[in-house]
């Protein structure tokens, strides 16, 4: 083994496995090893816990070589979890982590307490280690307050004793896990779980090495922590492609004929490929935006929609992209319709050559290959874990009727003749207000996920923004939109920081379901009415330029701000006239 | 397979394939001689790793009584034969 550089060992490791999603114990080992002896990484991941964590970092380094990042690896001192992150000056502070990953077990967390202990003192104890456990997540932080921070949560202590009664006692080192578990979500809505209930114990590894969990289960936490790198570092997956022919239904519609097709109860395959759409509906109940990619005459696909025993409908889909050209041209389109990177796409379909195929054109979308036998279809897509999240806002909930709502007006739009008049056509209305409670959580969630519309991608989480909004030199506005085909909730939000007679925005984001719709100039009008009221002169803006933000590259000046440094700074007076911006958004009465 | 008809000569190479598998720049004639020492990555993990690939290509249970003991592929051959 020689000396190697860290992106080429991540390029050599992504090549070497491919399309898989879940690798082999020996390839995690193999490719692991590699990694961790790479030189030069660029993603610095930090490993803490009272567990052996070396099994665990070369896990984690093929995880985040397959997510596209070319893992630098420490691993604190066994045991020293709650030392390393106190400390300022420990070995983890110094290594200056993007991540951390706290490995710790059910043995770190149950208190050695009476069984008889009544139940109003087990909650005082458990309160106190919660207590403990924020001001360690608060301690990782301390020398970067941006630090993502993925804590294992516990599973279940294996040993039953007396079974059901254990869940009774309420001091029971079962029932105490139980509460800990709902206690560390509640305690950390800043904190990326990830949930290692169901990697199987095995006593021996544990006692001759501490490994928290056997071997053989390494795979599947290697998918877990993929999963949770994703929405560790805003690549969370929005979007799923589906094909239709023999993934939606059995069958090929414009030969068989609606009537044709298998779909429900009257054969076991149709019985399975009704259960994948009742699948697909659920993962866009959760906020998954779903898009059609089929080789289909498009009014001969809408057809299968209508069958008897559908569960999805045609309008559950966001974009329905029907041709006859190469499908990764159709996953284009969808991409620009619907201002989604196409890196958040998941693909589905039966046939291995269309999948090779989006492979090749578009490497960076998530490709599934589902075969033959519909029955598998729901484990292979869920396999990945694409589509975790460590919550689901009232936006999540909505988003399949705003999106429904985004393609009509798309359709208007095709009527209008001109933009002004169909954007006045749309009937917006808008409020800015200054964000708390529930919109604060909203914002560090976009902060989390918006790529596009983000001026400075600083991806500030919970715990910062709540430091922003009660800060008395710094305002965190949040906008929200509606209009006459429905409400998109809080879309846009907005952090200024005063530094000296300026108001310094300290980042701005917008999803991209309200692009070109003059929300920006609607925000501006309301920022600019906040600063003079603050008695500040001007405002001032940075664009910190990403592979993903170009859409805001020109942002500032063509709202009216003058260059300050080359194609970076840019300030507007605020006692400058605000005539240049025209928005077509009604104030929303409160 | 039934332990019985597997001979010293074929637990030998099996035992290499398993050790090439998990450390791929080591050459499989030389797999007999690999010790921790000269073996680049070989740590605790490794041996981890080199038993539950052991485990699995044999179909036998070796358990982890004695790995720390273990630091050669001879040590491994070792335990190997005793457990069949």
């Amino acid at each position: 083994m020689t000396d190697m550089d860290g992106l080429e060992t991540m390029n050599l490791v992504r090549a070497a496995l491919g399309p898989i999603i879940t690798p082999k114990p020996v390839d995690i080992f193999v490719h692991g090893t590699r990694l961790l002896a790479a030189k030069h990484g660029t993603y610095k991941i930090a490993l803490a816990g009272a567990v052996t964590t070396d099994l665990i970092a070369r896990a984690c380094a093929v995880g985040a070589a397959l997510e596209g990042l070319a893992p630098v690896t420490y691993q604190a001192p066994f045991g020293a979890w709650q030392q390393e992150a106190l400390d300022a000056g420990s070995g983890l502070h110094k290594f200056a982590p993007h991540l951390v990953v706290v490995a710790t077990t059910w043995r770190d967390w149950v208190a050695d307490i009476a069984l008889s202990t009544p139940a109003e003192d087990v909650a005082k104890i458990l309160d106190a280690k919660m207590a403990a456990c924020r001001s360690f997540w608060d301690g990782l932080r301390k020398t970067a307050p941006d630090r993502r921070i993925i804590h294992h949560l516990p599973t279940l202590p294996t040993s039953r004793f007396s079974a059901i009664a254990e869940l009774r006692a309420p001091a029971s080192p079962l029932a105490q896990i139980h509460a800990l578990r709902t206690k560390m979500l509640e305690a950390g809505p800043d904190i990326i779980f990830l949930d290692t209930e169901g990697l199987a114990e095995d006593a021996s590894a544990w006692f001759a090495a501490k490994l928290p969990f056997s071997q053989k289960d390494i795979p599947e936490y290697c998918v877990r922590f993929r999963a949770a790198l994703r929405q560790a570092t805003g690549r969370s997956k929005k979007l799923l492609a589906v094909d239709l022919d023999n993934t939606l239904w059995g069958g090929v519609i414009g030969d068989d004929g609606v009537d044709g097709l298998q779909l429900g109860p009257d054969t076991p395959k149709g019985e399975a490929f009704r259960a994948f759409q009742t699948y697909i509906r659920a993962l866009a109940a959760r906020g998954v935006v779903l898009a059609v990619c089929s080789k289909n005459a498009p009014e001969i696909a809408a057809a299968g929609f209508t069958h008897p025993h559908a569960v999805l409908k045609r309008s559950d889909f966001a974009a329905f992209e029907c041709a006859w050209t190469d499908k990764a041209g159709g996953l284009r389109r969808i991409a620009s319709q619907l201002n989604l990177g196409i890196d958040s796409f998941v693909f589905v379909d039966d046939n291995p050559a269309e999948c090779a195929l989006v492979r090749a054109e578009l490497p960076e979308i998530t490709v599934i290959e589902l075969g033959e036998d519909p029955a598998a279809f729901i484990a292979k897509l869920d396999e990945g874990y694409w589509f975790a999240s460590q919550g689901l806002s009232p936006e999540d909930l909505a988003r399949g009727q705003a999106y429904q709502a985004r393609a009509e007006a798309a359709a208007a739009q095709g009527d209008a003749t001109d933009l002004p008049s169909f954007l006045a056509s749309l009937d917006m209305k808008g409020k800015i207000f200054r964000a708390e409670g529930a919109a604060l959580a909203r914002i560090a969630q976009l902060e989390g996920k918006t790529n596009q519309f983000n001026l400075t991608t600083r991806r500030y989480n919970d715990a910062a923004i709540q430091a922003f909004a009660a800060r008395p030199d710094a305002i965190v506005l949040g906008a929200t939109l509606a209009d006459k085909f429905g409400d998109h909730g809080l879309v846009a939000s907005l952090i200024g920081v005063i530094d000296g007679d300026s108001l310094v925005i300290e980042s701005w984001l917008m999803s991209c379901r309200v692009f070109s719709r003059t929300l920006e100039q609607f925000m501006l009008r309301a920022l600019i009415v906040e600063a003079k009221a603050l008695g500040l002169s001007s405002i001032a803006g940075v664009y910190e330029p990403t592979t993903k933000n170009g859409v805001v590259a020109d942002l500032y000046p063509r709202l009216g701000f003058v260059e300050i440094v080359h194609a970076k700074t840019w300030r507007r007076a605020v006692e400058q006239p605000v005539d240049d911006l025209i928005d077509l958004i009604a104030i929303e009465a409160v | 397979m039934s332990g019985s008809t597997l001979t010293p000569e074929r637990i030998r190479k099996r035992l290499s394939r398993v050790f090439v598998s998990a450390f791929p720049d080591l050459d499989l004639q030389e797999a007999p001689s690999a010790t921790m020492e000269t073996v680049q990555g070989w740590d605790s993990i490794a041996t981890l790793t080199l038993f539950m690939l052991t485990e699995e290509d044999m179909s036998i249970s070796l358990g982890y009584d004695r790995i720390g003991e273990i630091k050669s592929f001879a040590d491994l051959e070792a335990l190997l034969v005793s457990k069949i």
